[in-house]
């Protein structure tokens, strides 16, 4: 999406002549390497003993911008899985000018060096979408050695970028460097224990260096219930000033607001009356405002197709007539018809929070990935380019991040800009994500096994993830699915007969989907001499566990806030009686500021020969900090305890 | 493993065709509308039409291939739009023309026509290889709504008549109609065969119709093609036929190109008879010095062999012809990477270094359901080995591309099938690589449990030899011993996930082809129920292949990775003041390719259960199917059997 927001970035400046570079000529000993620090231990046989990155932003020949990016890593393999996983090496040259330069050699403990030989650097064009590759694998690997390979490329200017400095292995002598004249200035800012840049200015070169250095960053396994990408160390850049132009700030929040209302809002000739008959057609004027959006919302999700291959956005009448579109120009589409409509909104800016968290200090378009369009009437966003959701469940990779919020103003008739604002965006409220589980119980002592009948439900988040597919899938798999979602363990349960309500998309947010089934399960009834046990916990199906117990480093993420309630009922056969009702009743709970927050409980009733046996699982926040992880496990623990629950059941 | 993968259409699911005259406007759409509504009333998009033709004409003397394809789907509802990304494959073999598709949207008195406007090209890589030379062309159906039909297009055409071809009656989708012509001059030969289950449904006819040949398959196939669990590569099971030319006549010569084994045999010869023509030194050097001082031919090779598994790194490049050719030994050691031909090119040029005698071979693996001897055709291999003729002559397989494998464990995913053994231009030898035995594939797992209070702990040991020994060898290298625990509980899982290992010590040998053994101590908690004054546990901690349950009404067959013995036995020591009254009953199944035998010992400190299970086939479906559902059934209902222990009155 970005670039139709930002246009080349280009200069326009009449003394300067093409500056000279000094790092197009990287070799493997431009800079001396002090390698400090070798005792970390590797992790899965590997370790990267160093690691280099330059960025040099220099004015061509043509007094445009340009930049030399120099990639330089040394990856010690001691194991041949580690060979495996990192011999062969992708080098992406999108928006590469030239490749100036790229070396790799293998480095075997004994000191041989093996060289790549050119000739074996393959390209491969638009590799899986993401663009070209220059490829290559290391030759004369062996256990003990190193890999080293780097690469120099001149390439198109970039004004702002994420770079993301750690993974699952640990990364030792770590040096990112920045250059670029000092008549530009940058904001760089380092995240999640990244160090911070130093700034040096050289006044006779007129030349701004700047560094980010590490001894050792450590390795980083993912973990359950957490944004894994959003917690790695990384750094942002963004330019800031360009004084060869002009005083003023440069990509700034409120420099967007004119490209997105330009690009956005403004239409072109052929395009108005489009949108006039479309909104007639589509006979929306009635209803609240919900109602209209969620017409708007299904027709364009439904009719026109909205796709990653169409590279060029046609123009609206383009789109309507011939029901396909980019996903920017889907946006358009949203943007055009609902200000036909008279349906208030605000545009969105906002990035994926599974992968970055928007930052409501660094003013910079970094974060400016994605679209949304959020309505202030009803406090909720849609993804306009998404087909597969839909207004009432507020995409959970976007609930709670801050966002880029703009409106239009109007000057007048002809002149208009956006306002904008840094808000976060809604969470879905939990009373709209609610999964209830009924199930009744009857026990074939003879044959061992177990009917059931029973009844769920899933609303809002829960209910979306099958509502977004249920109807597109066939017969078939549809059994397969209510096999594997009421799999009352081992795979050893036979459906007898499923309906399903609500499956379709237009059911999203709006009304839940409701599961009815009947099925036998086999693994439910265990004989024990004259006794039988039931594993009455396993009609709740097999949850997530965290019972490993080594030292958790991250934040606790939940995706989205939902709660569950479950009911069994279960008849006691003539003749037997349940002699450990009390296991059943369980409570973990965890407090954060004094409340309770997430909780897990359980507890029963008797009534008669009939057993009523209730849980209650909820998840009320989004994020909790990693020192709240052990009370969090133990809810989660408490459910997968649950799930172990036994019955005996013995002659009276 | 991958050889090479050929030309397109081997791809599953993605299924190619012709260029019919389509009646693109006419009153008939909603009548079709409503009668494939009927007749699929649980399917949001079925495939209505899929129609390929292959057209052989002579040029310059020579026959070349011409491919086009129509495919048409229908969205019978509103939930289609999933399918509106769309996307062809075309490889190296036959090159691309062109492309066509578009939508047709009901509109009044017919349809109304919107073209596809954006083919994005990209390369897919997929996961065995490095580099590939397959091309995508991605792009999206407009408006995919209940209704509208999506139809695409496309022609390619080769100069190689060598290349068989293939086309399914049978997609991921209910195909209504499926026709495959293929049109040759009078002089050109094919050869055809249908493969797959449910073949009897495929119509075919051949008529001769102004100086041409023309072969038509047709049917309709409503089944929707899906993977199950335990389920063999689609070629098993799908219906289709390859065709390739056999032979054909020009001026009064006939030239064979796919006639018989030997033609084939010709073809694929070509490709490795330029290789390695001089020796290396390099390579007589290494070998040299690793054979030093060994006599046993047979341990020279167990030597070579090892150091190719170990030393050079699986690499696959797929590009064009070269996907056949192996490449120069003294490339592949300088190198120190390569795929199957190029590790078997190194195998070989070493084994011939030390005056072995030895070959190149082809070979398909497991997912290739063919055989040389029943269909001689280039479909029949994916992969190749290398072979050592060894003192008597006998052939020995050495798959380059395993980690682990000792020299007498041939791996898994290539027994059982046809190998055709290069021996010089004129001979060749078919052999039929042997399945093994189960107890070459002999987990053992032996546990020694007591009680702490409500909680199991103990010790256990396990042994463990053939395929699981060479998968956990590879998941252990370079690992702590505190990620061991992890890894052995995620590979030998027991009957609770609450199964804490605490510790696992492997028990080092020198020797590299030994078994592998470890032994672990673990604790579990939350298992054991009580009451009173019984406790109820349940001692079969591991239950092999209870997770796996055929449905009554499956037809797809079942396929094992390997032949196994499975076998677990659970020592529980009595507690001081319990007592054990009564056991379950000992059980068993036998039949020649599956059984198992269940079986408790009880003595005055102690219960035994011990559980055999026993799997020995490949392949098994219909009535042999249903009889492994039955075992399984039974060994189940074993695995549910509790015990309760009884507190002494004394107590």
């Amino acid at each position: 999406m970005k670039q139709y927001l930002f246009i080349a970035f280009l200069l326009f400046s009449g003394f300067l002549f093409g500056q000279e570079t000094k790092y197009d000529k990287y070799n493997w000993n431009t800079t001396p390497e002090v390698l400090k620090n070798d005792t970390v231990n590797p992790v899965n046989g590997v370790k990267f003993t160093f690691e280099r990155r330059i960025k040099e932003v220099y004015l061509n020949k043509d007094n445009i911008f340009e930049e030399i990016n120099v990639f330089h890593r040394r990856i010690k393999v001691e194991t041949n899985n580690a060979i495996d996983n990192f011999n062969k090496i992708y080098v992406p040259v999108n928006n590469v000018i030239a490749i100036l330069n790229i070396k790799a050699r293998f480095i075997s403990s004994s000191g041989k060096i093996t060289e790549l030989a050119q000739e074996n650097i393959k390209e491969v064009k638009n590799l899986e979408n993401k663009g070209d590759y220059k490829i290559f694998a290391i030759e004369g690997t062996e256990i003990g050695g190193e890999i080293e390979y780097f690469y120099t490329l001149r390439a198109r200017f970039n004004a702002f970028q994420s770079i993301r400095m750690q993974g699952e292995e640990p990364r030792m002598n770590v040096e990112v460097i920045f250059t670029f004249p000092s008549k530009l200035d940058y904001l760089i800012k380092s995240y999640n224990g990244f160090p911070d840049f130093t700034t040096q200015r050289d006044d006779k070169t007129g030349i701004t260096f700047m560094q980010a250095k590490t001894d050792y960053i450590p390795a980083l396994a993912e973990e359950k219930y957490t944004n894994y990408k959003a917690n790695l160390m990384r750094y942002e850049y963004t330019m800031a000033y360009n004084l060869y132009n002009s005083v003023l700030r440069v990509y700034s929040w409120s420099k967007v607001s004119n490209n997105v209302y330009n690009n956005l809002y403004q239409l072109s000739k052929s395009e108005p009356t489009a949108i006039n008959d479309l909104a007639k057609k589509l006979e929306i004027k009635s209803g609240n405002s919900e109602q209209k959006i969620r017409a708007v919302e299904n027709w364009i999700k439904t009719e026109i197709s909205i796709s990653d291959a169409i590279t060029k956005t046609p123009a609206l009448d383009e789109i309507i007539e011939n029901k396909q579109t980019s996903k920017y120009g889907a946006t358009r589409l949203f943007v055009a018809l609902l200000t036909n409509l008279n349906i208030p909104f605000e545009l969105v800016l906002t990035c994926d929070r599974t992968e970055r968290k928007f930052d409501p200090d660094f003013n910079c378009w970094n974060f400016l990935d994605d679209y949304l369009i959020y309505f202030p009437e009803i406090d909720q966003f849609i993804v306009p380019d998404d087909p597969k959701i839909r207004l009432g469940v507020n995409a959970f990779n976007y609930q709670g991040e801050y966002g880029l919020f703009l409106h239009p103003i109007k000057y007048n008739e002809k002149l208009g800009s956006m306002a904008y604002e840094i808000k976060e965006l809604p969470v879905l409220p939990i009373s709209k994500s609610i999964d209830s589980l009924l199930v009744k119980v009857t026990c074939n002592f003879n044959q061992l096994k177990t009917e059931m009948v029973i009844h769920r439900e899933m609303s809002g988040a829960l209910g979306y993830s099958f509502q977004s597919f249920w109807e597109s899938i066939d017969e078939e798999r549809h059994k397969e699915m209510i096999s594997e979602v009421f799999d009352m363990g081992d795979k050893n349960t036979n459906i007898q007969s499923y309906k399903v309500i609500n499956g379709s998309r237009i059911n999203i947010g709006v009304r839940p989907i409701i599961f009815d089934v009947n099925l036998t399960a086999n693994s439910l009834v265990e004989s024990a001499g004259n006794d039988f046990i039931i594993n009455i916990g396993k009609t709740i199906g097999t949850q997530t566990e965290m019972y490993q117990t080594s030292k958790r480093k991250l934040p606790i993420d939940i995706e989205f806030v939902h709660s569950f309630y479950r009911k069994i009922e279960f008849n006691i056969p003539k003749g037997y009686k349940v002699s450990n009702l009390e296991e059943i009743n369980m409570r973990a709970e965890m407090v954060e500021n004094e409340k309770v927050s997430a909780y897990f409980k359980s507890w029963y009733e008797q009534i008669g020969n009939t057993i009523y046996i209730y849980s209650r699982e909820v998840y009320p926040e989004l994020e909790y900090p990693v020192s709240s992880f052990n009370e969090f496990r133990e809810v989660i623990n408490a459910s997968a305890d649950f799930n172990k629950k036994k019955l005996i059941i013995t002659p009276l | 493993m991958i050889l090479r993968r050929f030309s397109i259409p081997d791809y599953l699911f993605i299924l190619l065709l012709i260029l019919v005259i389509f009646g693109e406007v006419n009153g008939q759409g909603l009548k079709d509308f409503e009668r494939y509504s009927q007749k699929y009333p649980n399917n949001a998009v079925i495939l209505t039409s899929l129609k390929q033709e292959l057209v052989i004409e002579m040029n310059d003397g020579k026959p070349v291939l011409n491919l086009s394809e129509y495919k048409e789907y229908l969205a019978l509802n509103d939930n289609a739009i999933f399918f509106a990304d769309s996307k062809e494959k075309f490889g190296a073999i036959y090159k691309f023309k062109d492309i066509e598709a578009y939508s047709l949207i009901p509109a009044k008195g017919g349809y109304k026509k919107i073209p596809v406007t954006n083919f994005n090209k990209t390369t897919e890589v997929s996961n065995a290889l490095f580099f590939d030379d397959v091309i995508d062309y991605n792009y999206t159906f407009p408006s995919v709504v209940k209704g509208v039909k999506m139809i695409s297009k496309f022609h390619m055409s080769s100069d190689d008549p060598s290349f068989p071809h293939k086309f399914y009656f049978g997609n991921y989708f209910p195909g209504d109609e499926y026709i495959f012509t293929v049109t040759c001059p009078k002089n050109v030969e094919m050869k055809y065969k249908i493969f797959g289950r449910d073949t009897s449904i495929v119509n075919f006819s051949m008529l001769v119709k102004a100086g041409k040949k023309i072969y038509t398959w047709h049917t309709s196939n409503p089944k929707s093609y899906i993977k199950d669990d335990y389920a063999p590569d689609a070629d098993y099971y799908i219906p289709h036929v390859i065709v390739q030319v056999s032979k054909y006549n020009y001026k009064g010569k006939t030239t064979c190109i796919n006639n018989s084994l030997d033609d084939l045999y010709k073809i694929e010869y070509k490709r490795i008879s330029n290789i390695n023509i001089s020796e290396s030194n390099e390579i007589k050097a290494l070998t040299d010095s690793l054979t030093k001082g060994i006599t046993l031919n047979k341990e020279k090779v167990r030597k070579i062999y090892s150091w190719v598994q170990k030393n050079i790194k699986y690499v696959a490049f797929e590009d064009g012809e070269n996907g056949y050719v192996p490449r120069e030994a003294s490339l592949v050691i300088r190198r120190k990477y390569g795929d199957c031909k190029d590790k078997t090119s190194l195998l070989v040029a070493m084994l011939k270094s030390q005056g072995l005698k030895a070959s190149y071979s082809w070979i398909g693996t497991r997912d290739i359901p063919y055989k040389f001897s029943d269909f001689a055709t280039s479909f029949n291999f994916n992969h190749m080995i290398a072979v050592w003729w060894d003192d008597n002559n006998n052939s020995v397989i050495l798959d380059g591309t395993t980690h682990h494998h000792p020299l007498e464990d041939i791996p898994s995913f290539i027994q059982g099938k046809e190998c055709l053994i290069e021996n010089g231009p004129d001979n060749y030898k078919v052999y039929t690589i042997p399945v093994a035995s189960p107890l070459k594939n002999t987990v053992y797992d032996s546990l020694t449990v007591e009680l702490k209070g409500d909680t199991l702990v103990g010790n256990g040991v396990s042994i463990i030899n053939g395929e699981l020994r060479s998968y956990m060898l590879d998941s252990f290298e370079g690992k702590d011993l505190t990620d061991l625990p992890g890894i052995v509980n995620k590979l030998m899982p027991k009957a609770s996930n609450k199964f804490i290992i605490k510790s696992v010590n492997p028990i080092v040998t020198t020797d590299e082809d030994t078994i592998l053994k470890y032994d672990y101590k673990f604790y579990l908690p939350d298992y054991l129920t009580t009451n009173h004054n019984v406790a109820y546990l349940n001692l079969n901690l591991d239950r092999f292949m209870a997770g796996t349950n055929l449905k009554d009404d499956r037809w797809i067959p079942v396929e094992l990775n390997n032949t196994k013995i499975h076998i677990f036995v659970c020592t529980f020591k009595i507690p001081k003041g319990y007592e054990v009254r009564d056991i379950p009953k000992n059980s068993s199944y036998d039949n020649k390719l599956f059984g198992f035998n269940h079986s408790y010992k009880i003595n005055s400190h102690e219960i035994k259960v011990k559980t055999i299970v026993t799997l020995n086939f490949q392949v098994i479906e219909d009535n042999e199917m249903a009889q492994f559902r039955e075992m399984l059934g039974q060994l189940y209902s074993n695995y549910i059997k509790t015990i309760p222990i009884y507190k002494t009155v004394t107590q």
